[in-house]
């Protein structure tokens, strides 16, 4: 398995990808830093504003879009270059394939993380404040990492079910990232609508972002007494993305052994 | 150029980019409609319904959609492997590119249409009050007002990606993200300094989002400046695509990838 993640990372480099992924990962700090040196970050320190900003705004918006692009390139290298019959003439069976490239996402979505977490920090070092309590910054930030990859999965089915071109397969991920967004950052699960209940129970990104709400904001905030009924802990959540996860795992797995057969 | 404006027009019928556009035009009503539902006890207009719809749009979907097919129908020519001929009758790559601008903004003003009937059709659907005719042609102008607008702010990321092969997707992603910087922009009173936004103040729009201030000399100062920046790419623009993988057929299934 060691072997075929080493393969898959190797395909990537000739995309050139690392690059656009670094890149990606330092779009939102540069407004952001430029934010919180302006002094637009309420009374936190430029290091926690920025962090904050960046894991529950940048994170979401970033992450998706570029795990989903990869994953069409990923998922549809060997049907372009027609290498897929060579793979299982050696042989390698399809399910650990599919298996190396679902483990290829979570490992560019923690590269992510950390990139942006390190610019966070460069930036925090700019505006001149200190990295406050970086251990609990850095798990916060891989847990995010793993959940928001996790939830990418779900459209991974579609692209790998359709086997369609790039365009579609980013323009999916696009609408699904901003749907998810909008469900989490305008404060649509506080709806009393039932539809609107179910979907932001369902989906990842607004139940994710409780999660991180209730991590990000302060017992003294005015707006914590606002948001806690909302608040999700972190085993709530954990659960019912691992069963969003597993689910789409398997589903991803199953389509791919039966498109290529 | 209008003989240039006119193919361009006319490739597009093969392309089925456009209903990208098309589609993501009703997402964005629909999102629209969809976010309207957990606004417990907000009545919605046509006023602020169409509001609201210009600002999703202007933030979420209509940068990276607008790039999208810009860089879509200049890659095709690369795709297809007939920029050579284009340059050979002789069309300058500068007058294809400009051709293919223009193309491009009559499909800005066709999709601000296209959003329109969708915010009618469901605000009709839905039954929300306040329908009058001042209204809806007002609405009509600011969507096609503001696609066009916008349009100018992203120009330079089209002329950029369009003289290198490959690059438009990369470009779509940074337009995504131009485009959804503009909320906070906004929120910190950027709405008329911000080239993506800096439209609204033109349009006289008033309500969704948070626009704070806005002022329509100094967007108009920062869209003559965009338009200039476009205009001084565009006219030191070139094939910058290296020899040898311009001379590369592409197969059947990368051509497929991109249709």
């Amino acid at each position: 398995m060691l072997k075929l993640i080493k393969c898959e990372f190797g395909k990537l480099k000739r995309k050139k990808f690392v690059m656009f992924v670094i890149f990606a990962a330092l779009l939102f700090p540069i407004p952001f830093t430029a934010l919180a040196l302006s002094g637009n970050i309420g009374d936190m320190s430029a290091f926690d504003g920025l962090y904050e900003m960046l894991l529950c705004i940048g994170v979401p918006i970033m992450l998706p879009c570029v795990i989903g692009i990869i994953a069409a390139m990923l998922f549809f290298m060997e049907r372009d270059n027609g290498t897929l019959k060579n793979l299982r003439a050696v042989p390698i069976p399809l399910w650990k394939i599919a298996t190396a490239k679902i483990i290829v996402l979570y490992i560019w979505g923690l590269i992510f993380v950390i990139v942006t977490l390190l610019s966070s920090m460069a930036g925090g070092a700019i505006a001149g404040s200190d990295l406050g309590n970086i251990v609990e910054k850095i798990w916060i930030s891989l847990m995010t990492a793993f959940l928001y990859t996790t939830s990418i999965l779900p459209v991974v089915i579609a692209i790998v079910g359709f086997n369609r071109s790039y365009i579609f397969s980013i323009i999916l991920t696009f609408f699904y990232t901003m749907f998810g967004f909008m469900l989490g950052f305008s404060g649509s699960f506080t709806s009393t609508d039932p539809v609107m209940k179910l979907l932001t129970n369902i989906i990842p990104s607004p139940i994710i972002y409780r999660w991180q709400a209730s991590m990000m904001i302060e017992e003294t905030a005015t707006a914590y007494a606002i948001w806690k009924p909302y608040f999700l802990p972190l085993w709530i959540v954990a659960i019912t993305v691992f069963v969003i996860g597993i689910l789409s795992y398997f589903a991803i797995i199953r389509i791919y052994q039966r498109k290529e057969r | 150029m209008i003989k240039l404006v006119k193919t361009e027009l006319l490739k597009l019928r093969r392309y089925s980019i456009i209903w990208i556009g098309i589609a993501a035009m009703l997402s964005v009503v629909f999102l629209t409609r969809f976010m309207a539902i957990a606004q417990d006890g907000t009545t919605y207009t046509l006023e602020n319904f169409s509001d609201d719809v210009i600002w999703n749009n202007l933030t979420l979907i209509y940068p990276a959609i607008i790039v999208l097919i810009a860089g879509y129908v200049m890659e095709r020519e690369r795709i297809d492997d007939t920029l050579k001929n284009l340059l050979a009758i002789p069309v300058s790559f500068r007058q294809l590119l400009m051709g293919k601008l223009f193309a491009v903004s009559i499909i800005a003003v066709f999709l601000a249409v296209i959003e329109y009937v969708f915010v009618l059709t469901v605000f009709f659907i839905s039954g929300f009050p306040g329908f009058s005719w001042y209204t809806a042609i007002k609405g009509l102008l600011q969507m096609t007002g503001i696609n066009l607008l916008e349009y100018v702010a992203l120009v330079p990321v089209i002329v950029y990606t369009s003289q290198r092969a490959g690059t438009f997707m990369p470009g779509v992603a940074f337009s995504f993200f131009y485009g959804f910087v503009g909320a906070f922009a906004s929120g910190h009173g950027l709405t008329s300094v911000y080239p993506v936004s800096a439209g609204l103040a033109l349009i006289g729009y008033h309500g969704g989002g948070s626009t704070g201030t806005m002022s329509k000399w100094v967007s108009l100062t920062v869209l003559l400046f965009m338009g200039l920046i476009s205009g001084i790419m565009v006219a030191f623009s070139c094939d910058r695509v290296k020899k040898q993988r311009r001379a590369g057929a592409l197969s059947k299934i990368q051509k497929q990838n991109y249709s």
